[in-house]
């Protein structure tokens, strides 16, 4: 079994949940599903199996038995040993053993705000609606229907046998793309034109009040009609721009409601959206329009990025 | 064929609606007067049971809101592929224009008093006695138009306009499980303990949701769903 002995912002997270949106029940699961992929697959699972995912902040875990674990998304400095003078250094992208009475510590993150960890041992938890992820809004899935807690115990099944897997080249796919100076771009497809005109080019900061749920943004506010603002609630979706009465443009998260009553501008596309998990609190945003076409073509480049990465990785072993 | 994600009109019988995709892995579908009531309502239900049979694959979840209906596309599902079968299915068929639900069952649920919370408030305001208050509100026949906020929180419609109530200027913080309120023109029941702005009128035994499924609703974690028919006993 695995104790934390700090969790910090984690939570357990896998694939997430479909087709119960009708009865209030959203995806959750992984906010960066191909970084928690690579993170399973370096330990030999399958791409959705559950992992912990860790959010920037300090964490700390330890074990009871030898256990293989790999990291992947985020990039952090990962401090694996029993005493303070005999620590080694990892970073994400190789898989390493942790044996018992060590710690894996992990509190200097570098770039990116999500990482995953994976355990060849997979996490003894019960599935609920058909998945391990943590539905914390309504109090299930997960360890114990919440976010991880400092001395919460995790059990894992017996190890089986893993490939020893490392990513051949260190970072194939950047996190976050400096195309635009010191901003990162944000491509999203219009829904409300006058507002999508409106929020084309302009830069937002990540304020702390980001979660998995939503993105708080701090910036220019938007020229919004008051008819707009008193819309009937409707079906949103991760990555939905949601206008505020006050102008103030906020981005739903993977763990979005289902229904939401605020204007909405647009939505974030495909291939950006592991992107409103890994951009750090304090960094800049370009939200840029595109086109149907422009959105299907960034989306399949990412793709074939994604296909590469995972094949890198089967030939590494 | 390949859908170029331009909005489309749509005619049903008497009703328009508005297709246009939410971003490149949901299609809204809304109706283009928006209204809240149960004829909107209906039309939305009506729409969603007529989709129903192109989804046996379960390509798509629907999500039925008052006045409109999202399509949320499976991880993995091609998007142009499957919006070209639904608009070719919406063109191609006559889908009723029923406007009530009246074939789903009737689900009762005992409404009990709540003292200490807004029936007294609203009571004052209306000029009525609790007691007649829950009185009126037991006589209206609700309908579920939509499921959200909170996994099983049903958005209650039909209740009697001269109940209809402004939300509180500042919400609780905490609104007790199950509690029955008021909330505008709508009525909902919380499922768990929330904070919340609806005037809060009494209160159900009946547990809504349940992550492991009821097996009186056929292992559905939710006791209600968009469409029932809601009729509180007092």
């Amino acid at each position: 079994m695995l104790t934390l002995i700090k969790a910090g912002l984690s939570s357990i997270q896998d694939a997430g949940r479909f087709g119960f949106e009708a009865l209030g029940i959203g995806h959750a699961g992984f906010a960066d599903p191909h970084s928690a992929s690579v993170a399973n697959l370096l330990v030999g699972n399958k791409p959705e199996s559950a992992c912990i995912e860790i959010c920037e902040s300090h964490f700390e875990i330890t074990t009871d038995a030898p256990i293989q674990i790999a990291c992947f998304g985020a990039w952090a400095s990962l401090s694996i040993g029993s005493q303070a003078n005999d620590r080694r250094q990892f970073y994400p992208g190789c898989a390493f053993w942790l044996v018992q009475g060590e710690t894996l510590r992990i509190y200097r993150w570098f770039a990116g705000r999500t990482l995953y960890l994976a355990t060849a041992s997979a996490l003894d938890l019960p599935e609920v609606m058909h998945s391990l992820s943590t539905d914390a809004a309504n109090h299930f899935g997960g360890r114990a229907g919440r976010m991880l807690k400092n001395s919460d115990v995790l059990p894992v099944m017996a190890a089986k046998p893993a490939p020893q897997r490392t990513l051949p080249h260190a970072w194939p796919i950047p996190l976050t793309s400096s195309a635009v100076q010191g901003a990162n771009p944000l491509r999203f497809l219009p829904f409300n034109d006058a507002l999508a005109a409106q929020l084309n080019q302009r830069r937002y900061q990540l304020t702390s009040q980001c979660s998995r749920a939503a993105l708080r943004l701090q910036g220019p506010a938007l020229q919004i009609e008051p008819a707009l603002s008193s819309a009937l609630s409707a079906g949103v979706v991760p990555g939905a721009i949601q206008v505020l009465p006050s102008g103030e443009p906020l981005v739903l998260g993977i763990d979005a409601q289902t229904l939401g009553g605020y204007a909405l501008a647009g939505c974030v596309i495909s291939a950006d959206l592991a992107k409103l998990a890994q951009v750090k609190i304090g960094e800049v945003v370009q939200f840029e329009c595109v086109d149907w076409l422009q959105a299907q073509q960034l989306n399949l480049a990412r793709e074939r990025l994604q296909e590469r990465q995972v094949l890198a990785i089967a030939s590494s072993s | 064929m390949d859908y170029s994600g331009a909005p489309i009109e749509i005619a049903f019988g008497h009703s328009h609606w508005w297709l246009r995709p939410l971003g490149d892995r949901a299609i809204r579908i809304e109706l283009a007067e928006q209204q809240m009531s149960l004829a909107s309502s209906g039309l939305v239900h009506a729409l969603s049971s007529a989709l129903q049979p192109l989804f046996s694959h379960g390509g798509w979840a629907l999500v039925p809101a008052y006045a409109s209906l999202t399509l949320l596309l499976r991880p993995g599902a091609d998007f142009g592929e499957s919006a070209h079968q639904i608009i070719s299915f919406l063109s191609a068929n006559e889908t009723p224009a029923s406007t009530t639900n009246t074939t789903n069952p009737i689900v009762e649920l005992q409404l009990l008093p709540e003292p200490g919370l807004d029936a007294e408030i609203l009571a004052d305001a209306f000029g009525l006695s609790t007691r007649q208050l829950l009185q009126q509100f037991c006589a209206a026949r609700f309908q579920v138009a939509q499921i959200g906020f909170r996994a099983g929180f049903p958005y209650l419609l039909g209740l009697p306009p001269a109940l209809s109530f402004q939300r509180k200027a500042v919400p609780r913080t905490h609104v007790p499980a199950l509690s029955v309120a008021i909330g505008g023109a709508q009525a909902g029941i919380y499922p768990a303990a929330s904070p919340g702005g609806w005037h809060i009128i009494g209160q159900i035994a009946q547990p809504l949701f349940d992550p492991n499924g009821f097996a009186e609703r056929a292992g559905s974690p939710c006791w209600l769903a968009p469409g029932d028919r809601v009729q509180f006993v007092c």
